[in-house]
């Protein structure tokens, strides 16, 4: 046993730089494996993160899949809105504790615009009941104050301070641009891994009143004394542009929307959720569609999995490449290994010896590559973490196994193991065959 | 003084499974132990065959071959490769030597599979490695720079005397040579045979040469033709008996 282990480790050793061929797309192959495997798990859990701590999301009859992506992704339109008469009968239910009105179809050079209160920033939560933070500035939205997540401040490079108008509908070319009303940036967010990172939030009465303005008034082009009176109003806030957020401040311009996207829910009493979902849904003025976001959220991911199916299996494609590599290698050493199988034959050598010999050289190959490949992923990792998790908001756990990675592993060495029987079980034949002279 | 029988054959039939003819019919041969034997044979005349079965490769059809008073049809095949690593060193015709093994690791590594040849050649030196080195330079290889370089850029030459050496260390009852001459150019073929005998001089050692070339036969104290030994010959039957 030793005396064989001796010999395929020089053997390897003679022949390194075949060796390290296969030895590199073993890794290869297991990096992108336990990759692919890893950033999808912790891109399962960052979107399940989305929003925590909301009990109902509530928007016009829908979908509940259409309803999750409009409301917290920011994808697609709703097609009808809920009104505020609804939302304040609504809000004002003992079992709720709290309610943030939601109000989207506008955007900024493509980033959406959420409008929404103050109470945003108390209450929505993600991840592991995470509240959002300032990166810079504070988080106020009322007036003419807009909060931008991460991504829009890093793509458009804004910092607190800066104004931006809003464009009405989606798209940087929409030729509808409230641009006599522009925003200013009162805090930028710091990343979460979540769409927030890609919105701006403004308040929902200004972007009420900005909406009303331009429908209503057909010369607000040319002059607009709304637009003076928010100026007027912007510069006294500016006064207490440090200060933090004054929610007693209620002196909104424009006053309250007539409609909404939708809104978020909080209820005092988890349990109830069902009995209010279900109150919502059949809720008598107005056809209205509740949802419990971590329900669809699951729903939605089911939707995503087929990709990560898809790129799990192409990672094994590639596994498999590199198998077929490692076992060329060996099976064109075969034949010029035959006078050194003769040889170790003559002084003594079984044939399960070479059997053995050739089994050891597929299984070392494999057992280094998955080392190295571990070895390299985890660097990469270290190296990528920060970048990821300021970029993506997506915290990487970098020595942390699950299951399915740890089967990988094994799946892999099995593998290796199963295929150096062929060109194992060959050269057993070969040396039978050939004995001690070989006529090649 | 009567030597002792070192190989015996008897009634021995071998056939390939894939050919027809029964490729060697040896009656009776008797090698005595210290004889050095010149078999010649052309080739496809059973040459290799034999030396497979006298080193317990292959299993005759028919017939026995007992060695040093053991016989191989009664040792399982897992015994036979012990049995041939104890008791016989081969040399063969070129390519002898493992690619990836040093000099000196090629010459041991009968001692790695055989525990007899590991105790023998340590008692013969202080250790293994010494007596590799001692059996390397009475072969004429012992400058150090030599020792160190790969096997595969030592001359032809040079990598018949260390397979030489590998056959010889632990001293082995039994040096099988297999055209181990061919491969080198005619002055070094004969000094390569004396060589050969210089090293089992002082020893009990039996050698089996094998070689379709006539030209070494005087160079054997006994010489047979592989033809003759056969049982279909029966005429040169007694050429053989001449022993």
């Amino acid at each position: 046993m030793k005396r064989i282990n001796h010999l395929a480790i020089k053997s390897l050793k003679y022949r390194k730089f075949t060796i390290t061929l296969s030895i590199i797309s073993i890794s290869l192959s297991v990096i992108l494996l336990l990759g692919v495997e890893r950033i999808r798990n912790q891109v399962h859990e960052s979107f399940a993160s989305t929003i925590s701590g909301t009990d109902l999301i509530v928007g016009a009859r829908t979908g509940s899949v259409s309803l999750l992506l409009s409301t917290v992704f920011h994808i697609g339109y709703a097609n009808q809105n809920v009104s505020y008469e609804s939302y304040e009968a609504i809000s004002k239910n003992p079992k709720v504790a709290w309610s943030i009105p939601l109000s989207l179809g506008d955007s900024h050079k493509s980033f959406p615009v959420l409008g929404t209160t103050d109470e945003y920033f108390e209450h929505f939560k993600y991840g592991r009941k995470q509240n959002l933070e300032a990166a810079a500035g504070h988080l106020c939205v009322h007036g003419m104050g807009a909060v931008i997540g991460a991504d829009v401040a890093k793509n458009l490079g804004y910092s607190v301070g800066d104004e931006l108008i809003v464009t009405h509908g989606m798209g940087d070319e929409s030729f509808v641009k409230h641009d006599h009303d522009p925003f200013t940036i009162e805090a930028v967010l710091k990343p979460t891994g979540t769409p927030v990172d890609q919105t701006v939030h403004v308040s929902i009465n200004s972007m009420g009143a900005i909406h009303a303005e331009f429908y209503n008034e057909e010369d607000s082009l040319a002059y607009d004394p709304f637009a003076e009176a928010l100026a007027a109003h912007q510069n006294e806030h500016d006064h207490h542009h440090h200060a933090h957020c004054n929610h007693g401040h209620s002196a909104e311009a424009g006053g309250t929307p007539s409609t909404l996207t939708g809104f978020m829910l909080g209820l005092h009493k988890r349990n109830e959720v069902l009995l209010m979902q279900r109150h919502l849904n059949t809720y008598e003025d107005e056809p209205l569609s509740a949802i419990m976001p971590v329900v669809t959220l699951l729903e939605l991911w089911n939707v995503v999995k087929p990709i990560q199916k898809t790129l799990i299996i192409i990672s094994f494609l590639v596994l498999i490449v590199a198998f077929v590599g490692m076992l060329t290698t060996i099976m064109t050493s075969l034949n010029e290994r035959r006078r050194e199988m003769a040889i170790l034959r003559s002084v003594g050598a079984k044939p399960r010896d070479i059997f053995q010999l050739i089994i050891i050289e597929s299984f070392s190959v494999t057992t280094i590559g998955i080392i190295v490949g571990i070895i390299i992923l985890h660097l990469l990792l270290l190296v990528a973490k920060p970048i990821i998790s300021s970029q993506l908001g997506i915290l990487i756990n970098i020595f942390d196994f699950n299951m399915m990675e740890l089967s990988f592993v094994s799946i892999i060495l099995l593998g290796g193991l199963l295929i150096g029987f062929w060109p194992a079980y060959l050269s057993y034949k070969h040396s039978l065959a050939d004995g001690l002279t070989i006529k090649v | 003084m009567k030597k002792e029988a070192c190989i015996q054959i008897s009634d021995l039939q071998f056939q390939w499974p894939d050919q027809k003819e029964t490729l060697l019919n040896i009656p009776e041969l008797i090698i005595n132990q210290q004889e050095h034997l010149y078999i010649q044979g052309d080739s496809g005349s059973g040459k290799s065959t034999l030396l497979n079965l006298l080193g317990g490769i292959i299993e005759p059809q028919q017939g026995d071959i007992t060695i040093l008073g053991q016989s191989l049809r009664q040792l399982s095949s897992s015994q036979r490769d012990h049995f041939r690593a104890a008791h016989i060193g081969y040399v063969f015709q070129q390519f002898n030597l493992v690619p990836y093994l040093s000099i000196l690791d090629n010459v041991t590594l009968p001692c790695d599979f055989s525990s007899e040849r590991y105790k023998r050649a340590g008692a013969s030196s202080n250790s293994i490695k010494k007596e590799a080195m001692r059996l390397l330079s009475h072969l004429g290889l012992e400058d150090e720079a030599l020792l160190q370089k790969p096997v595969t850029q030592l001359s032809v030459g040079q990598q018949q005397r260390v397979a030489a050496a590998r056959a010889f260390i632990g001293s082995p009852e039994i040096i099988i040579a297999d055209e181990p001459t061919s491969s080198l150019d005619a002055n070094a073929q004969e000094s390569f045979i004396k060589l050969l005998f210089d090293e089992v001089k002082s020893k009990n050692t039996t050698i089996v040469f094998v070689s379709h070339d006539e030209r070494f036969i005087p160079l054997f104290e006994h010489s047979i033709q592989l033809t003759s030994l056969q049982a279909n010959k029966a005429t040169t039957l007694m050429e053989g008996g001449q022993l």
